[in-house]
This record gives C-alpha cells, sequence and structure tokens, in this order.
C-alpha cells in the first residue's frame, strides 16, 4: 500500500502529539463517571487531551458534552475516576484557581455590567489587576477582534443573540488562559462570520499556543478548526481520531452516520479474502466487494458504508475495470445545490442511494433527469466496512 | 376604553370608602381647632405646633426611628443569609424542617412572639430597653425578609455565578460583585418591609419594651385609652403622610427604571 506508507509520513511531520507515546496530555481523564442521582451522564470516560490541541466534541443532545465541560471547569466533580492538569490531580481545586476559562453555552453575561466591564471582569481578578492601562488595551483589543467597538458601553440586554454571543467570547477569551473551554461558541452567527471567527480562533490559538476545547453542534465547524474530534453518545465516546480519519474511517455506522452524509448498506460479508470480502445486501443483485476490515474473521453482519461523493453516476454501465461495483437504479430526485447535485436513486431491491456530483461538466450532469434509469458505481476502496 | 357600569362604579366607591374614610376623617380632624375630637370647631394647626413641643412624643419618635433602622438592617443580613441556604444549599439534614422554621413565624400570632421572648429576656436576665425591642424586631422581620429575597434567588441564574468563579473570582468576591447587585431590589424591598413592620409593631414591642423604652405606636395606644386627643391625630396625619410619600416614591421609581429599560432595549435595536 504505497499510498498508506506516504500518507503516514506526512502524519508525522504535522502535529500529532496523540501518536507519540513520549507525549505527555495535557489533560487526562482516567475512567471519569459522572452520575446525577441513578442517571449516568459520563460512563467510564478515559481521553487524553495534548497541549495546543484543538479539540472538538460532537455529539447529540444531552449526550453529555456540558458536563465533561463542567467537570474541566470545576463546577460538578466526577463521581468517580480523576481528571489530571498536566500531570496534578484536579480533585478539590476550586474554579477560580484552574488555568482553565469557560465560554458558557447560556453566556451567562452579568446583566449589571456593560459589555467593556463584562470583558474586563476577569482581568480586574488577575495579575494585571493593578495595571488599569493594560486592562483597558486588553479589552479594546478582545471588542476589535470581535467587532464588538460600537457596543462596549451597551449592557447585554441591549445587544442582539449573536453580539451576546460575541462577548461571551471575548470575555472568556481576554485572560489568554492555558485552557480553553468553548460551549457552543459559534452558534448564534451567520455563516460569514461563523467562519471568520472560526479562522480567528485558529488563529489565536497558533499565536497563543492555548488548548483549545470546543463544543459543537456544526460538523463542518468541527472538521475546520479540529486537530482531533471525539464524537459521544450517551456519556460514551464512540470515536476520538483526526476529522479527516472520523470522515473517512468511521468505527462505527453511528460515527458513519452522526458525520455527513452516508449510503448504509446492511448485509451479509462472506470470508474476507486477499482482504477483500464480498456483501450481498439484496435478492438478485450482485454482491459488493469491498475491503475487509483487519479484524475480520469468518462471515458476518456488517454495514456497509460508503459517502455520496464516492459514487459514481452515469447513463450507461461504465466501463472502467477499477470500478468493481455497479448497479442498475432510477433517479427518483435531483436536489441541485449550485456547485454540485445530489441524485437519489433508487436501485432494483428498493435500496435508496444518494449519488453527490460535482457540477463541473454542466451539459453531461444536465442530461440526467428524474426517473431515468442510470448506473451507480463505487471502486472496492470506496468505502468502508463496518461490523458494528 | 369601556365605561364603567353603574354597578362597577358603586362597588369601586363603596370599597374606596370603607378603606379610606377613617384615615379622612382623621386627618380633617388632625387640623380640628377644638379640643374635643368629634365636635368641629374651625381649622387650626395647632395640635401639630404642640406635638414639635411634646418632649415624650418625639423621644418616642426617636426610638421608634433608631430601633426600625437597626432591626431592618439586621434583619436584612440574616434574612438574606437565611435564603441563601434555603435555596442554594440543596438537600442536606433537616433542610425541609429548617426552611418551615424561617417561615413559621410569619404566620405566628404576634402575642405569642411576644411572650416568648419576654420570658426568654426574663430567663437570660436580660433588662428590657430599646436593646430587647430591636433584637424582638430582627426575629419577627427577619423571616419575611429571607421570603422576599429567597423568592429572587430563585430565578437567579446559577451560572453567572460560576461565570465569575470561572473568572478568578473567590466565593466572597462572586457574592459580592455578582449575585448582590443583581437581587439588590429584593434585599432593598426586604429591607423596606422589615421597616415599616417594626415602625408600627405595637404588639410585640409592648411586650419587650421596659419603661424608658416606649416607642410610638405604644404611646399613641396608652395615649388614646386616655381619651383621644387631637395632637395623636396630627400624628397619625403625618405618619400617614411619611408613608404614603415612600410608597408612591418607590411606585414611582421602580415605573421609571421599567420605562427606561424598554427605552434603551428599543434603542439598541433600532441602530
Ligand atoms: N445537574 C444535573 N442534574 C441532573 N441531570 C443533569 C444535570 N446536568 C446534566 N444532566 C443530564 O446529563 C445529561 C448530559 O447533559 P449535558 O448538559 O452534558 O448535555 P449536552 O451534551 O451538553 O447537550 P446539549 O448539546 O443539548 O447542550 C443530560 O441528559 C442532562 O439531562
Ligand atoms: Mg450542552
Amino acid at each position: 500500500m504505497p499510498e498508506n506508507t506516504q500518507e503516514n509520513t506526512r502524519e508525522n511531520t504535522v502535529f500529532a502529539p496523540w501518536d507519540d507515546p513520549e507525549a505527555a496530555p495535557l489533560i487526562e481523564f482516567r475512567n471519569v463517571t459522572k452520575r446525577f442521582g441513578t442517571f449516568t451522564a459520563i460512563d467510564d470516560l478515559t481521553l487524553d487531551i495534548y497541549a495546543r490541541e484543538f479539540f472538538a466534541l460532537l455529539g447529540p443532545s444531552g449526550c453529555g458534552k456540558t458536563t465533561i465541560m463542567r467537570m474541566l471547569a470545576g463546577f460538578e466533580d466526577p463521581s468517580e475516576g480523576e481528571i489530571r492538569l498536566g500531570g496534578a490531580d484536579l480533585a478539590g481545586v476550586p474554579p477560580n484557581r484552574r488555568p482553565v476559562n469557560m465560554m458558557f453555552q447560556s453566556y451567562a453575561l452579568f446583566p449589571h455590567l456593560s459589555v467593556w466591564d463584562n470583558i474586563a471582569f476577569g482581568l480586574r481578578r488577575s495579575d494585571m489587576a493593578r495595571d488599569k492601562a493594560r486592562i483597558a488595551a486588553r479589552v479594546e483589543e478582545m471588542l476589535k477582534l470581535t467587532r464588538l467597538e460600537k457596543f462596549a458601553r451597551r449592557k447585554p440586554h441591549q445587544i442582539s443573540g449573536g453580539q451576546r454571543q460575541r462577548v461571551a467570547l471575548a470575555r472568556s477569551l481576554a485572560k489568554a488562559p492555558r485552557l480553553l473551554l468553548l460551549d457552543e461558541p459559534l452558534g448564534a452567527l451567520d455563516k460569514k462570520l461563523r467562519q471568520e471567527t472560526q479562522f480567528e480562533l485558529m488563529d489565536i490559538q497558533e499565536r497563543t499556543g492555548t488548548t483549545f476545547v470546543i463544543v459543537t453542534h456544526d460538523q463542518e465547524e468541527a472538521m475546520t478548526v479540529a486537530s482531533r474530534v471525539a464524537v459521544m453518545d450517551h456519556g460514551k465516546i464512540v470515536q476520538v481520531d483526526t476529522p479527516a480519519s472520523i470522515y473517512e474511517a468511521p468505527n462505527s455506522v453511528y460515527v458513519a452516520d452522526f458525520i455527513g452524509e452516508i449510503n448504509i448498506f446492511k448485509g451479509r460479508a462472506s470470508a474476507p479474502k486477499d482482504g477483500f470480502c464480498e456483501i450481498g445486501f439484496a435478492e438478485g443483485l450482485a454482491p459488493i466487494r469491498a475491503r475487509a476490515p483487519e479484524d475480520m474473521q469468518g462471515e458476518a453482519e456488517v454495514s456497509f458504508a460508503i459517502r455520496p461523493e464516492k459514487v459514481e453516476i452515469s447513463p450507461e454501465r461504465p466501463q472502467a475495470r477499477e470500478r468493481a461495483n455497479a448497479y442498475p437504479g432510477k433517479v427518483i430526485d435531483i436536489a441541485y445545490l449550485g456547485n454540485i447535485s445530489t441524485y437519489h436513486v433508487a436501485l432494483a431491491g428498493g435500496q435508496k442511494v444518494k449519488v453527490q456530483a460535482a457540477n463541473t461538466r454542466r451539459i453531461q450532469r444536465r442530461s440526467i433527469t428524474w426517473d431515468q434509469q442510470v448506473w451507480i458505481s463505487f471502486t472496492d476502496t470506496a468505502g468502508v466496512v463496518l461490523t458494528r | 376604553m369601556r365605561r364603567l357600569s353603574w354597578f362597577n362604579l358603586t362597588s369601586l366607591t363603596l370599597g374606596l370608602a370603607f378603606l379610606y374614610l377613617p384615615m379622612v376623617i382623621l386627618v380633617i380632624y388632625s387640623f380640628n381647632g377644638g379640643k374635643l375630637v368629634t365636635v368641629w370647631a374651625g381649622f387650626s394647626t395647632k395640635w401639630y405646633g404642640a406635638l414639635f413641643h411634646d418632649k415624650a412624643f418625639l423621644k418616642a419618635a426617636w426610638i421608634t426611628l433608631k430601633v426600625a433602622v437597626i432591626s431592618s438592617t439586621v434583619a436584612t443580613l440574616l434574612g438574606t443569609m437565611a435564603a441563601l441556604v434555603l435555596v442554594r444549599a440543596g438537600r442536606f439534614f433537616g433542610r425541609t424542617l429548617f426552611s418551615g422554621m424561617i417561615y413559621a413565624p410569619l404566620v405566628m400570632p404576634d402575642v405569642i412572639t411576644g411572650l416568648a421572648l419576654l420570658l426568654l429576656f426574663i430567663a437570660i436576665g436580660l433588662d428590657r430597653g430599646v436593646f430587647t425591642i430591636i433584637l424582638a424586631h430582627i426575629t419577627f422581620s427577619m423571616c419575611f425578609v429571607s421570603v422576599v429575597v429567597a423568592s429572587r434567588l430563585q430565578s437567579f441564574d446559577r451560572s453567572l455565578e460560576e461565570a465569575a468563579l470561572d473568572l478568578g473570582c473567590t466565593p466572597l468576591d462572586a457574592f459580592r460583585s455578582v449575585t448582590l447587585p443583581i437581587i439588590a431590589p429584593a434585599v432593598i424591598s426586604g429591607w423596606l418591609l422589615a421597616f415599616t413592620l417594626s415602625l408600627d409593631d405595637l404588639v410585640i414591642s409592648s411586650f419587650t419594651s421596659g419603661p424608658s423604652s416606649t416607642t410610638l405606636p405604644i404611646k399613641i395606644f396608652s395615649a388614646v385609652r386616655l381619651g383621644v386627643n387631637p395632637e395623636i391625630n396630627a400624628l397619625s396625619t403625618i405618619m400617614i403622610a411619611i408613608v404614603s410619600t415612600g410608597v408612591i416614591t418607590a411606585s414611582l421609581l421602580s415605573k421609571r427604571s421599567i420605562a427606561r429599560r424598554a427605552r434603551e432595549e428599543q434603542e439598541a435595536f433600532a441602530s
């Protein structure tokens, strides 16, 4: 696999402390469990986060993302296990003694203080407390960064939701902590401002070396900013990996389904031969030929997952030999999104497949219309076989 | 706007008359020139003059004011602390009992509270005087304060305090610079409530006062027993004036602050 080795050497030259057995993590969760009464919000969590990382927590509502943040900030104590920061156990360290700042999901702006005083609040309680000029300079810098200069004298109830979010962000950034926890920091911003702020955050991170843990519902955001992404489900982490690996090599149907769009074919895989297996997913259709996962032995019930953009659509049966899998189907829906189009194709067995194609060759793509008989095809390495 | 029907109008008139007629009569007779309270003998303000030369009344007024200010301030302090524990401490052993015990004095008859305090002061050998009245007033007005403050704390967003801690405040600093400014209106109304309660308390004060520590309500009550005298009417009129000025000012202030807030919000979104 020459392609793979090349990938690995490239990875090693970039920032990847999690692959380095020598590297000491900044944050260590060791078998942390958090219970509220009888409800288990975090279930036996073990996780390392390294200094200078931009670590994203992704998961459905109520899966425990905020709870993890609150334990790091010191507002909740783990019911079991321990959390270490820079090698020292955090148990019993009060929030005001932790080199950690948090941006709250609810913003938690002080209603009786102006935007300016909100941002200065933490600085007045830091080592620059006596230096009024430095505080003022820092606040102005934060105001400029979040484009709030015009609103400095307003109270929180006098500004819009998106502006409030930016105040909360500015307030948590002001002290330049070692670890910054951002609980859905950009949810209320419009797309343009959000992208600018994302790049701003990455820039801050590069300049200051701050470690970021960020909660987001927006997977595109996680993909853009994160060095690693953790996908959570019901208080457990299902997969932790780089955005690319999470996207290209999800370890389960849950992760595959959660991140981006994907087609899932459920079926029975034959025993692997030369690293490949064949998955029968519908009566009367040829099985899918795909690379078998390394730990697979013998036959197994599996799900074959493939991203819509890795499936080819064509009016005729493709001739190329490397397209190992090809099926006829009928177009039942087309969504034209400008730069790309999504085709919904129904196969003979009833299985529906989403296909995404870039609209580069305008005329050819347009030639595929509703109800047309088409062929979809993909190579034997385009998808992944998932055993759970 | 709908016009009042004759039925509503009558009810309103009757109700208001029922509430305010006694006071109106009292105010009118405070300007009576004659010595007899029930016979009108021309307009005069001489009873007001007499009042300001009556040393005993002035002394009683001074004691009342002193007691009210000190007791309401201490009660506000203690009541706020009790409210914090009630709302914040989560579940602890005896919590229900504690909250019940805080609120019980609200419904306790004054006579019983007064008697109990009297017995206590005698038992510990405390001489009755201004000090014991202050203690007694703190005891019964504290629970009113804690009810008012607790209801505000219930809707207070805890994450504000957490944010303060997160930004480096000690718990005490967080309370002082975030919680207190936000709940201040409730604390102030608690104080005002305690102050007025103390100002007009008669029963508990009579149980706990000594010979040299007569408060205004006690003074009025004992004077009236010897026959109503126009000086009392004058004094009562002054008290009515003070109280209604206070109430009207407070309501105007709060109305203005609501209006200002609404205007500021409008301006904010207009720009
Ligand atoms: N103080 C608490 N008492 C009881 N249950 C709680 C408490 N805090 C959180 N939970 C529960 O723990 C679970 C995880 O909550 P958490 O706030 O961490 O979710 P989340 O992943 O941040 O969700 P969202 O994306 O909606 O913000 C939820 O089911 C929630 O109901
Ligand atoms: Mg949350």
